[in-house]
């Protein structure tokens, strides 16, 4: 066989299998999507629904300060209500992530940790984790109020007092998705991407986009 | 020289394009995928009631045999300008309908499991599949048969492409949904 002949096979050889490549490549992509799409935040109330009034209350903070929850605030700020608990594994993983977004988004949210359970330790609980900067109410009827089922649990309250989103928090992205239906104004992060006639039927995210089969 | 390489891209393009239609077909013929297809075609601008189902599976037969026969040698020269009809009726199917501002929707074209919809690359990437079946025109079946060594690979090269771009598309709809 001449040389000609061999560097074509070569060259064949190196075509298909660069082709290979790039096919494996875009298939990657396409499941990177899947896998770091921002995860919504678990949207579970039977008591409140987004866009209504979240239930005003006055409430005694650890250190004895009244703070307002809901109802007309005079900072005009968003109020995020973080409900939490000393004896929850998931909620001791999360206070980092979540004094630090409390405190990016400053200017426009306030943070109130929300726990019940008198018989807790909520004050060594509060200097383990350096939450003197944020109000913390323990109170078993602001639970009950917001229908708060299970823990960690977050509803982010808008300037005018209504249940702007609310979810299960298991992470950063969860938290983020709440900040983010509420900028969208949609009751939560899914609503984005599966409109609710789609979501319903899938309770997904992402319904998967494969790239095979033909013509329509 | 030139009736050469046009031999090889044209067989290349045939397996090529008999593995799509076939897809395509096999899609169709399934009963199960009927609701599917109405829905998709009604997207498109085509009402097929309940009753008139099995046109679907006749169609998708169609696409299956015409799929086949081009690569069958006496049947190619038929099989070729219908081919190259299916394609062109696609590609102008899905350029009225993102006309009628359909963009969007469910394009039908990975079958029920897919989800890439009508979209202007979309319909670019349909003109890549007619300039394909423009060279079916350009090659006998099987007039060298040393050149078979040569078609497979490059028939593998253009599958694996059509994949990749059909990915990129997928990933684009994902990318837009994200921002």
């Amino acid at each position: 066989m001449d040389f000609l002949l061999l560097s074509n096979i070569a060259l064949w050889i190196l075509v298909v299998l660069l082709s290979v490549a790039v096919y494996a490549l875009t298939r990657q992509v396409g499941v990177l999507f899947e896998r770091v799409a921002p995860a919504g935040a678990l949207s579970v109330n039977k008591q409140l629904e987004v866009g209504q009034a979240a239930p005003a209350m006055s409430l005694a903070t650890l250190d004895s300060k009244l703070v307002e929850i809901a109802g007309s605030r005079a900072s005009g700020k968003s109020q995020l209500l973080f409900f939490v608990s000393p004896d929850c594994p998931i909620c001791k993983t999360l206070l980092p992530a979540l004094t630090s977004a409390a405190r990016a988004e400053r200017d426009w949210l306030e943070l109130v940790l929300a726990s019940d359970g008198a018989e807790q330790d909520h004050n060594g609980y509060v200097k383990r984790f350096n939450l003197q900067s944020f109000p913390y109410v323990v109170s078993e009827i602001l639970g009950q109020s917001y229908g708060v089922a299970k823990l960690p649990y977050a509803v982010v309250v808008d300037e005018a007092g209504k249940v702007a989103s609310m979810g299960i928090i298991n992470s950063r992205e969860h938290l983020d998705s709440l900040f983010e239906a509420k900028e969208r104004g949609l009751a939560s992060i899914q609503d984005y991407f599966n409109p609710p006639s789609t979501a319903a039927d899938s309770g997904e995210l992402f319904t998967e986009v494969t790239a095979k089969g033909t013509q329509p | 020289m030139a009736s050469s390489l046009a031999l090889l891209f044209g067989n290349a393009s045939a397996l090529f394009l008999a593995w799509l239609l076939v897809d395509s077909g096999w899609h169709k013929r399934q009963t199960a995928n009927r609701d599917y297809y109405r829905g998709v075609y009604a997207g498109y601008g085509l009402l097929i009631g309940e009753r008139w189902g099995w046109s679907i599976a006749l169609w998708g037969w169609l696409e299956l045999a015409v799929g086949i026969a081009l690569l069958v040698d006496p049947l190619r020269s038929v099989a070729a300008p219908l081919a190259a009809g299916l394609l062109a009726g696609y590609f102008a199917a899905i350029g009225a309908a993102l006309l009628r501002g359909r963009g969007g929707e469910d394009c039908g074209c990975a079958g029920p499991d897919g989800a890439l919809t009508i979209s202007a690359a979309l319909l670019a990437r349909n003109a890549l599949l007619l300039l394909l079946a423009a060279l079916l025109f350009s090659a006998q079946f099987g007039a060298n048969a040393a050149l078979w060594w040569q078609t497979v690979p490059a028939s593998a090269v253009l599958w694996l492409g059509y994949q990749s771009l059909q990915q990129l598309l997928a990933n684009r709809q994902k990318i837009v949904a994200l921002y």
